[in-house]
């Protein structure tokens, strides 16, 4: 069975305004979903309701991730069962080398997954280290940064499009199940959204699942999702397939807000 | 040797007679703790608005230096390191190599004896021993401490270092230290202070004076660690007079202490004097620091920055003073300073306090701060990459004393560091 993220009649209030006002969807591990929609219609309130954000306040509804209810899980344990935001605005963390922080995510992590009998193994460390550095130099290759970034305090300093493209690094050596990605795409360059999409790209497989927030059909015609769904004022308004996406890019969304108005009234 | 005849009590006339008779002091030296000492007499307690002082009576401490031992742990090869336990030496070591070449690194009294003419000009010059309280305590009653003389032009790789451990609450531990640089010289000075009980009982209590002298063209940097145990009450004051084109650089740790106050002061004396101050503390629970960086420009083109950064746990509290003064001949001379506090829960405290005073029209002066607690979206970053809520405050805290403690100069104790500060955690 496909592990699968389903979000149900899903409410989220933020300083008590609502603003997912009963959306539903389900993405399933082997699918690419895609939202678009007008500036403020909720997204990123999604994105992050998802992810567990203490400001954003489920008021109702019900999100399950693998058959099990995640509401009532920390942003941490989300991470682990292999829930995975990439950020609209990365935060910058001064001190924290990106490399560093990416092993001990990544060890908080297996220290999860695995059923370790708790002993600390210095050479099993060692070896594992070894291979996580290897694999970090290839990421950062991959999403065409330097090998100093690692080194680099996360995000500090970073252009806009880096911290872009280190979000995908992270995605990358943490290996989620289900990926949201908001606006990944927003402030790349045409080369960088070539290589963001590669990336996401060499992810797809029947293994893993994306949702991806964009406003441009731009990056959708490097990996051409299997859904594409439009929101608005908080709730998923239409869905299709990527013909949606062109249809948009060539309209705008007025037909369908207006359409929507009109079906309501 | 060190002398352990027990001085009754303390800060007595008596003492200062049986002090300057022990060490067959010079009279300049015997008459300058007779005036130290009218004037400790007189003055209060160093209180300011934001720090009270309660409960400390100096009557009740000691001055005796205890038994003289040994540091091993804390030596090495070809290394110069001076240490004390409260106010006893232990030891005084020199590599040859740095003998030969005219370093001059020993106690106080040997100094004292063997180099009078250079001690007289140094000792109580930056610092008067009228300034505070404690000032004038260490002036009239220190026995103890270290002379550092660089001749010209000498060049040392290795830093020198100095541990002073505590370890009797009831002695009174005070030091004096004198660090002359002389033209184009360069040194590391690294300062190290722990108890030898990190939660023994009692109150311990220390003063400290330290005078820097950085001559022309002359580089020192000045490492401090300071973890006392949280019962001990500490005052440092500390002074740099930077000729010209001498750079001199602090970097000092504060971890430990009931009530720590200090006095850091950087006086750029001549053009193109350049100077840096970045300090960093963790408090926990009931810790008080009360911190002044000061700065005064007194030469034209100097520049100066003073950097300090607080982390505040349970009630801790930290008053972060940083005063610049720029006088009249200071023209073109730059300025800034920043202090920043993160506050880990409800209870802590800390106050940044800045203060410019200009009386130069073509300078650039600066000043920033930031104090609040630890930001939640980036709480929140982390976590969704799977670190605890915990764990990633940490790592907050981390990254946020990270940059600074990267300047510390000797790879060891910036480990050190690091490690206390994670010991703190709990
Ligand atoms: N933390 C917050 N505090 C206050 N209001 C918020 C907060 N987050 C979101 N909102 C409000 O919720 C609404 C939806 O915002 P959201 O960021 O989810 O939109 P979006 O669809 O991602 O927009 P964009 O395309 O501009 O990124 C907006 O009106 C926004 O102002
Ligand atoms: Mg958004």
């Amino acid at each position: 069975m496909a592990n699968a993220l389903e979000i149900r009649d899903l409410r989220v209030s933020v300083e008590g305004k609502e603003i997912l006002k009963g959306l539903t969807l389900t993405v399933k591990t082997g699918e690419v979903h895609s939202i678009m929609g007008p500036n403020g219609s909720g997204k990123s309130t999604l994105a992050l309701a998802l992810m567990g954000h203490p400001k954003y306040e489920v008021t109702g509804g019900e999100v399950l991730f693998k058959g099990q209810n995640i509401l009532e899980l920390e942003p941490d344990e989300r991470a682990w069962l292999g829930l995975f935001l990439a950020f609209q605005y990365p935060l910058e963390i001064q001190g924290v080398p990106l490399g560093r922080f990416l092993w001990a995510a990544k060890k908080a992590q297996l220290g999860q997954s695995e059923t370790s009998n708790g002993k600390p193994d210095k050479k099993a460390d060692a070896k594992a280290l070894g291979e996580f550095r290897k694999e970090l130099k290839a990421k950062l290759s991959l999403l065409k940064l330097d090998e100093v970034f690692g080194q680099r305090y996360l995000n500090v300093g970073f252009s806009g499009g880096e911290k872009k493209r280190a979000e995908i690094v992270q995605m990358h050596l943490l290996k989620p199940q289900i990926a949201i990605m908001d606006e990944t795409d927003s402030g790349l360059d045409i080369d960088s959204v070539r290589v963001v999409a590669e990336a996401i790209n060499q992810l797809r497989g029947p293994e893993f699942g994306a949702l991806i927030i964009t406003h441009y059909q731009r990056i959708l015609n490097f990996f051409r999702p299997d859904y594409v769904h439009v929101m608005a004022d908080g709730r998923i308004v239409r869905s299709g397939d990527y013909s949606l996406a062109q249809e948009l890019e060539a309209k705008g969304y007025d037909w369908i807000l207006n359409g929507q108005e009109q079906g309501v009234s | 040797m060190p002398h352990t005849t027990n001085l009754q009590s303390a800060f007595s006339s008596e003492t200062i007679r049986e002090l300057s008779g022990r060490y067959r002091e010079p009279a300049w030296r015997t008459e300058q703790r007779w005036r130290a000492f009218e004037i400790f007499q007189k003055l209060p307690l160093p209180d300011s608005r934001y720090t009270k002082i309660r409960n400390l009576d100096l009557q009740t401490y000691r001055l005796a230096p205890e038994s003289s031992e040994k540091l091993p742990e804390f030596a090495r090869e070809r290394e110069a390191i001076y240490s004390q336990i409260d106010n006893a030496v232990v030891s005084t070591k020199l590599p040859q190599h740095l003998r030969e070449k005219g370093v001059i690194f020993c106690d106080l009294e040997t100094a004292l004896r063997e180099h009078a003419d250079l001690v007289q000009r140094y000792l109580s010059q930056a610092i008067a021993p009228s300034e505070d309280k404690m000032t004038a305590l260490v002036a009239a009653f220190a026995a103890s401490g270290l002379f550092v003389y660089i001749p010209k032009d000498v060049i040392l790789e290795e830093p020198l270092r100095l541990v002073h451990l505590l370890d009797c609450s009831e002695i009174a531990a005070l030091s004096h230290l004198v660090v002359v640089l002389e033209r184009g010289s360069r040194a590391t000075l690294l300062e190290e202070s722990y108890a030898r009980h990190p939660y023994g009982d009692g109150t311990p209590f220390h003063a400290a004076v330290t005078e820097i002298y950085v001559g022309e063209g002359a580089q020192l940097q000045f490492g401090g660690m300071q973890n006392w145990n949280e019962e001990t009450y500490s005052f440092v004051r500390r002074r740099a007079q930077i000729q010209r084109d001498a750079r001199m650089h602090w970097t000092i740790g504060w971890l430990g202490g009931k009530l720590t106050h200090s006095y850091v002061e950087s006086r750029l004396m001549g053009p193109g004097a350049t100077m840096e101050d970045i300090q960093v503390l963790f408090g926990r629970n009931r810790q008080h620091f009360d911190l002044t960086s000061s700065l005064r420009n007194m030469a034209p083109h100097v520049k100066g920055e003073i950097h300090v950064k607080g982390v505040l746990k349970d009630r801790a509290r930290a008053v972060m003073y940083g005063f610049i003064k720029v006088e009249p001949p200071a023209q073109q001379s730059n300025s800034y300073q920043l202090a920043q506090g993160l506050l880990l829960n409800d209870g802590a405290h800390c106050d940044a306090i800045p203060g410019l005073e200009i009386e130069a029209n073509d300078v650039r002066a600066t000043h920033g701060a930031s104090i609040g607690p630890i930001d939640e979206e980036q709480i929140f970053y982390l976590q969704s990459r799977g670190l605890e809520r915990e764990r990633a405050k940490r790592a907050i805290v981390e990254g946020f004393l990270t940059p600074t403690l990267e300047q510390i100069p000797i790879t060891g104790v910036r480990e050190r560091f690091h490690a206390l500060v994670e010991e703190k955690w709990h």
